[in-house]
C-alpha cells in the first residue's frame, strides 16, 4: 500500500472517531499526520525532466568478459530532493563491479553519472532503460519514470581452441587447403603410382613398380590438399535438450559448434552454418574472419524452439550445402533424425554426427528407483542401435560423455590417427 | 561515496529508526502502564517488539503494521482517557519511526548514494521541523476546547470525507503519473 494512503485513511479515521466520540483530543492526534502529509505535499517533485545517455565498452564481447557501462544522467528541470535511479540491467547479464543504482539530490544541470562492469552468458543483450524516481524528502509522493537508454551487448559463445579437425568430403574446392582431395596431384600423403610423363621429377619415380613393369618408367602420385565445404548443424530443437550439471546441454553445443567453426575456418574452408529447431536460421557459407564473425554472432542469439507436428529433422533444407560436401550434425539425436541422415548419406554428403549424450543426465534428472534404471538402460540400447545403423550407413558418428571436454573428444576421435575413425 | 560511507549513512537511519520505535513504544508503554492498564501496556509492548523485529529481519509489512499498531494504541489511550500529552508524544516518535524506517529502507534498496551524509542530515532536519510543528499545534490544540452542534459536526465530518477523498486522488494521480 502507498504510504501516502496509509497515512490518509489514518488521518481520515482519527478524525471521523474523533467527531463522531466528541473526542477533541483524537482529532489533535491527527494534528501531527496532517502536518506530515501537508509537508509533504509542499515539497513533491514534478515530473523529472532528465536526459540519460549510455555506452558500452564494446557492443560484442565473449562469454563471461567484462564490459563497462556508463550512464550520465543530466537534470533538464528544476531541482529534484531525492532522485533514485536503477538501470534495468537485462536478465542473464550480471553486474560485477560498482553500482547499478544510486540515490542523490540532483540540482539543475547536474549530472549524475553510474558505472559499473557487467559479465554474462551467451546471448544478445538490448537495454530497455532506466528507471527513475523523483520523491520528495519524505519519500511520500513519487514521481516514476522510465527513460530510454537504449544500448546493444551481443555476448558471444565461448571458443574452445582445436588444433586439427580431419574431414574428407566427396568433393573439394578447386582452392589449395588442407582436405584430402581424393585426386592425384601435389600433395604430401602417397596417393598411387602413375606412368611417368616428361616433366615429372625423376625424385618421384617408384623404383619398386618401375621394375615390377620392367618397360614402363611409374611415379609416386601424392593427394591434393584443397579446401573443403562444411555445412555445421546445430540441433536447437526444445525437446533435444536437456538440462545438464554443467547447464543446459544445448550451451555445451553451442560451445562445440563454435569451436567446430573456429577450426574449419582456421584451416580455409568454406563453412556455413543451419541452426535447425522450430525455424530454419541459416548463415550462408563464407571463407575467413569476417565468416567466423557471423557465425559467432548467429550462435550468439541461438535459442531453443519446438514445433510439434515436425520430429524429426524433416524441414532441414539439405539443398542449402554444396552436393557431396562435408556435413557435421551437433545433436544428442533422435530416433526420428535416421531418415533425414539416410537421405543426406544418398546424396553423397559425407556426414559427422556429434552426439552429446543426454541419457546420463535425463536418468539423474528423474531420480533413483529401478524402473528408471531400466528406462536409462533401454535407451542406451536403442541409441547404441541407432548409432550401429548410422554407422553402417557410413555415418560418422561421435559419442559425446559431456563430462569429457570437448576439445579431448575432438582430439580424440576427429584427428586422423587418433581415433576408432571410419573414412570412407 | 565509499561503501563504507553508504553503510554508515544507512546504519545511522537505521539506529535512528530503531530508537525511534523503542520510544515511541516505552512513551505509550508508559501512559497506559501509569494508568493500571496493564493489557493495554503488554499490547503496546507487543507491538513495538514485532514492529523492532520486523525490520531488522526485513519483514515488508512490519513498518506499515507497526506503525498502524502503535497509532491505534495512542487513539485507543485517548478513548482509555489516558493522558493525551503522553499520547501524543507517543504519536509523533511512531511518525518519527515510521518516516526513519523508510528512509532506511530507501538507503538499503540503492548501491550507492551520493552525499550520504548530507542527504541524511537534510532528512533529519526536515523531519524534526514538521514534528516540532506537530507537537506545539498539538499542545496548543489540547488547550483549546471548542464546542461543535451536531450540524457543524456533520458538516467537519462530510468535509473531511470529500477533502480527504479529493486529496487521495490527486496524490493518486500525482504518483501514477
Amino acid at each position: 500500500m502507498p504510504r501516502f494512503l496509509l497515512l490518509g485513511m489514518l488521518i481520515f479515521a482519527l478524525i471521523w472517531i474523533g467527531l463522531l466520540a466528541l473526542n477533541g483530543a483524537l482529532l489533535v492526534l491527527a494534528l501531527p499526520l496532517v502536518l506530515y502529509l501537508g509537508a509533504a505535499l509542499l515539497d513533491r517533485p514534478g515530473l523529472p525532466q532528465l536526459r540519460v545517455t549510455r555506452s558500452l565498452s564494446t557492443d560484442r564481447v565473449a562469454q563471461h568478459q567484462p564490459v563497462v557501462v556508463k550512464l550520465a544522467i543530466v537534470n533538464e528541470g528544476p531541482q529534484v530532493e531525492h532522485l533514485v535511479v536503477y538501470d534495468l540491467v537485462p536478465e542473464g547479464l550480471e553486474a560485477d563491479e560498482g553500482a547499478t543504482s544510486v540515490l542523490t539530490t540532483l540540482a539543475p544541470g547536474a549530472t549524475v553519472e553510474l558505472e559499473y562492469i557487467l559479465k554474462g552468458i551467451r546471448g544478445v543483450y538490448h537495454f530497455g532503460g532506466v528507471e527513475v524516481i523523483a520523491s520528495d524528502r519524505l519519500g511520500l509522493f513519487e514521481r516514476r519514470v522510465v527513460l530510454p537508454a537504449a544500448g546493444h551487448l551481443m555476448v558471444l559463445p565461448e571458443v574452445i581452441r582445436l588444433r586439427q579437425v580431419d574431414i574428407r568430403p566427396r568433393q573439394t574446392r578447386v582452392y589449395s587447403g588442407l582436405v584430402p582431395a581424393r585426386q592425384g596431384g601435389p600433395g604430401v600423403e602417397f596417393f598411387g603410382v602413375r606412368p611417368y610423363q616428361p616433366g615429372d621429377s625423376l625424385r618421384r619415380v617408384n623404383s619398386r613398380a618401375t621394375a615390377r613393369s620392367g618397360e614402363t618408367l611409374f611415379v609416386n602420385e601424392f593427394e591434393q590438399e584443397r579446401v573443403a565445404d562444411v555445412g555445421l548443424i546445430l540441433d536447437a530443437r526444445q525437446r533435444s535438450n536437456v538440462l545438464a550439471s554443467g547447464g543446459p546441454l544445448f550451451e555445451q553445443a553451442v560451445e562445440a559448434t563454435a569451436a567446430l567453426a573456429d577450426v574449419f575456418l582456421k584451416r580455409g574452408n568454406r563453412v556455413g552454418l543451419v541452426m535447425y529447431s522450430a525455424i530454419v536460421d541459416w548463415t550462408f557459407p563464407g571463407y575467413g574472419k569476417l565468416q567466423r564473425e557471423r557465425i559467432l554472432r548467429a550462435l550468439a542469439r541461438a535459442k531453443t524452439y519446438d514445433r510439434r507436428d515436425v520430429k524429426g529433422l524433416d524441414l532441414l533444407p539439405a539443398h542449402l550445402f554444396p552436393a557431396r560436401s562435408q556435413i557435421v550434425l551437433i545433436s544428442p539425436l533422435q530416433a526420428e533424425d535416421l531418415e533425414m541422415l539416410m537421405r543426406l548419406r544418398a546424396r553423397e554428403y559425407q556426414v559427422l554426427v556429434i552426439s552429446p549424450d543426454p541419457i546420463p543426465f535425463e536418468v539423474e534428472s528423474l531420480g533413483p528407483g529401478h524402473d528408471v534404471d531400466h528406462a536409462g538402460q533401454l535407451a542406451r540400447i536403442e541409441r547404441r542401435l541407432l548409432f550401429h545403423k548410422l554407422r553402417q550407413m557410413g555415418v560418422v558418428v561421435v559419442e559425446w560423455q559431456l563430462g569429457t571436454p570437448f576439445y579431448q573428444i575432438a582430439h580424440e576421435a576427429l584427428v586422423r590417427g587418433h581415433g576408432p575413425r571410419v573414412w570412407r | 561515496m565509499t561503501p563504507v560511507e553508504r553503510q554508515t549513512g544507512n546504519r545511522i537511519a537505521q539506529s535512528a529508526g530503531g530508537i525511534a520505535i523503542a520510544l515511541a513504544t516505552l512513551a505509550l508503554w508508559l501512559a497506559y502502564s501509569a494508568a493500571g492498564r496493564w493489557a493495554g501496556a503488554i499490547i503496546v509492548a507487543a507491538l513495538g517488539l514485532w514492529w523492532w523485529v520486523g525490520d531488522r529481519r526485513g519483514w515488508s509489512q512490519a513498518n506499515h503494521t507497526g506503525f498502524v499498531g502503535l497509532v491505534c494504541a495512542a487513539a485507543v489511550g485517548l478513548w482509555l482517557a489516558l493522558p493525551p500529552l503522553g499520547m501524543l508524544v507517543g504519536m509523533l516518535l511512531t511518525l518519527a519511526a515510521w518516516d526513519l524506517q523508510h528512509f532506511s529502507m530507501r538507503l538499503r534498496t540503492v548501491q550507492r548514494v551520493d552525499a550520504a551524509k548530507r542527504l541524511i542530515r537534510s532528512h533529519l532536519q526536515y523531519l524534526l521541523l514538521v514534528l516540532l510543528c506537530g507537537a506545539v499545534t498539538g499542545v496548543v490544540a489540547l488547550g483549546i476546547t471548542v464546542h461543535l452542534t451536531f450540524g457543524w459536526r456533520l458538516l467537519t465530518g462530510v468535509t473531511a470525507l470529500f477533502g480527504m477523498a479529493y486529496a487521495i486522488m490527486v496524490m493518486r494521480r500525482t504518483n501514477e503519473s
